[in-house]
């Protein structure tokens, strides 16, 4: 799928914004018409939580103190599972060669991707997830702290994982590489995220873990479109 | 010989093999006088009893395994910015002994909990740290094996290694606040004993030794990468007969 | 202050020194495997560097 980057009206027109909006309307035109693979995506997600109680067992109080966990777990595995595609079938087709040429910023239509990566990997977790949360029999400020959470987390996901799928552009062991250099990288925003609900549950106030979770958001738009948009320059080489 | 010239594969290998040698000789000397310092002069601890020796070897190693992952970090900007062989070779160079550091780190803080603290394993700041440091060890390794190559795998595992670099005092950070939460009142179960001035000594000479040996593992393995890298070069088959000794 | 003497004459050092105070497995396990992981690497880099350089000069030889 050939989809090029269009040229604009004028050079003005090649600012950072109009590539994010770019890249990510393309991804998301895409995606929709692989809405499919979407899908099977989303139900990974759903069975792998769904798994859990069963590979346990039903005991109320160990389900709900599993539940932040293993939804967060969840969320990461399925990341894993959608993330090489971010950059992959570009790759191979020529469209990211033309992405590194365009007069876009590199690093703004990569961040247009990963946008496009968590509107649709992402945030549909985030979404489901309080449905997923009744499952483990979590009260509703519980359920309503861990799905603000993965709000938060997801999209950082996106963008470090970016980071992981542009430097396995070309390199052999494909999606266990990718989990192997990206999974160090996403412990703190587990700990954190996973953490928020374990810090209400113990009482203590849960600013702190969503102000650092705010944080590494911050610190990864600022880098990770750089570190990826590197990594995509050296994979086209 | 300016810096420039010293940054050329060619002119860089004799010197690494002269330099080696010389480095591991000194590093062996400093490491039978740590070990002296260790077992000869070191007092027993009074709280642990004889098992506190470990951490002669345990805190030199993990000091090393953080050093050297961060002169890898240095080795690779340098690579990133220069675009020059030789600085993401001494990186590569590196990884190994940064891994074998690392592991050893792991293996005796393990031997040294289980008697002190009853558990061979604890989920405490800096053990998890470490065994997530291992990891990006590990990670680097696999991504150089998996890009064919070299310049590309130089600049590839230079990048991720950086990354890696920027987010490990991010991991400690985040596995400490962890522990914090889930211990209450933080006890840092990889405390050292009160340090006694021979301890710090003896730790210190370790220390030193390791870094040493490091130099000198790195500069022997740079040399054998800068030949399997640079097969073909002209000065390569004019050492032969002159300095390339298969020592 | 009780300090390890290996050269006590009587040998009790000695033994003292292997079981250090009982925990001799840990220790010795803990300098064992140091040593043993130090010898296996400075191993495996002579050797790769040995093949590097005797391909080199293999190399050579057909210039």
């Amino acid at each position: 799928m050939n989809t090029s980057v269009a040229p604009a009206a004028s050079m003005a027109d090649y600012g950072v914004w109009a590539a994010i909006g770019i890249a990510a309307r393309r991804d998301l035109q895409l995606a929709f018409r692989s809405r499919a693979e979407l899908s099977v995506q989303l139900l990974f997600y759903v069975l792998v939580v769904s798994l859990f109680p069963l590979a346990s067992s039903p005991d109320r109080v160990l389900l709900a103190t599993m539940a932040p966990g293993v939804l967060w777990v969840a969320a990461l595995l399925a990341a894993l599972l959608s993330l090489p595609r971010l950059f992959a079938s570009d790759f191979t087709d020529g469209s990211l060669e033309q992405f590194a040429m365009s007069p876009y910023p590199l690093p703004a239509l990569v961040s247009g991707k990963m946008l496009a990566h968590w509107l649709t990997t992402g945030l549909p977790m985030v979404v489901l997830a309080p449905l997923l949360a009744l499952q483990y029999g979590l009260d509703a400020q519980l359920i309503g702290v861990v799905t603000l959470s993965l709000l938060l987390g997801t999209p950082i996901l996106s963008l470090v994982g970016g980071i992981g799928a542009a430097l396995t552009l070309g390199a052999r062991g494909g999606g266990g590489l990718l989990a192997l250099l990206v999974l160090p990288l996403f412990v703190p925003v587990l700990i954190f995220g996973a953490g928020a609900a374990d810090a209400l549950r113990a009482g203590l106030s849960v600013s702190a873990n969503f102000s650092l979770l705010g944080a590494g958001l911050l610190l990864a738009l600022v880098g990770a479109p750089f570190a990826a948009a590197a990594a995509v320059k050296i994979a086209l080489d | 010989m300016n810096l420039y010239q010293l940054s050329s594969p060619a002119t860089f290998y004799p010197l690494a093999g002269r330099l080696a040698p010389w480095f591991a000789g000194i590093a062996a000397l400093l490491g039978v006088a740590g070990l002296w310092i260790a077992f000869a002069l070191a007092p027993t601890d009074f709280q642990q009893g004889e098992v506190y020796r470990i951490i002669f070897i345990h805190v030199p190693a993990a000091w090393m395994s953080m050093f050297i992952y961060l002169v890898m970090a240095f080795w690779s900007i340098l690579a990133l910015a220069f675009n020059t062989r030789l600085s993401a070779m001494m990186a590569q160079a590196l990884v190994p002994t940064g891994a074998v550091m690392t592991f050893v780190a792991l293996w005796t803080g393990a031997l040294w909990g289980r008697p002190t603290w009853g558990t061979y394993w604890a989920w405490d700041a800096r053990m998890t740290s470490e065994l997530i440091l291992l990891f990006l060890y590990f990670g680097v390794i696999a991504l150089r094996n998996a890009i064919d190559d070299p310049r590309r795998a130089d600049r590839a595992c230079a990048v991720l290694t950086i990354v890696g670099a920027v987010n490990i005092p991010i991991i400690y950070f985040s596995v400490k606040w962890w522990n914090t939460l889930h211990q209450g009142a933080s006890v840092s179960l990889t405390a050292a004993p009160t340090m006694a001035a021979t301890m710090l000594t003896g730790m210190l000479v370790l220390a030193l030794a390791a870094w040493l040996y490091t130099i000198a593992v790195a500069l022997w393995r740079v040399q054998a990468i800068i030949l399997e890298r640079e097969r073909g070069a002209s000065w390569i088959a004019s050492m032969r007969g002159g300095r390339m000794v298969a020592a | 202050m009780d300090r390890i003497d290996a050269r006590r004459p009587n040998g009790r050092g000695m033994s003292e020194f292997l079981s250090m105070g009982g925990y001799g497995m840990f220790v010795w396990g803990s300098y064992g495997v140091t040593a043993i992981a130090l010898a296996i690497e400075l191993l495996a880099v002579r050797a790769r560097r040995r093949a590097a350089i005797q391909t080199s000069a293999n190399a050579g030889d057909t210039r």
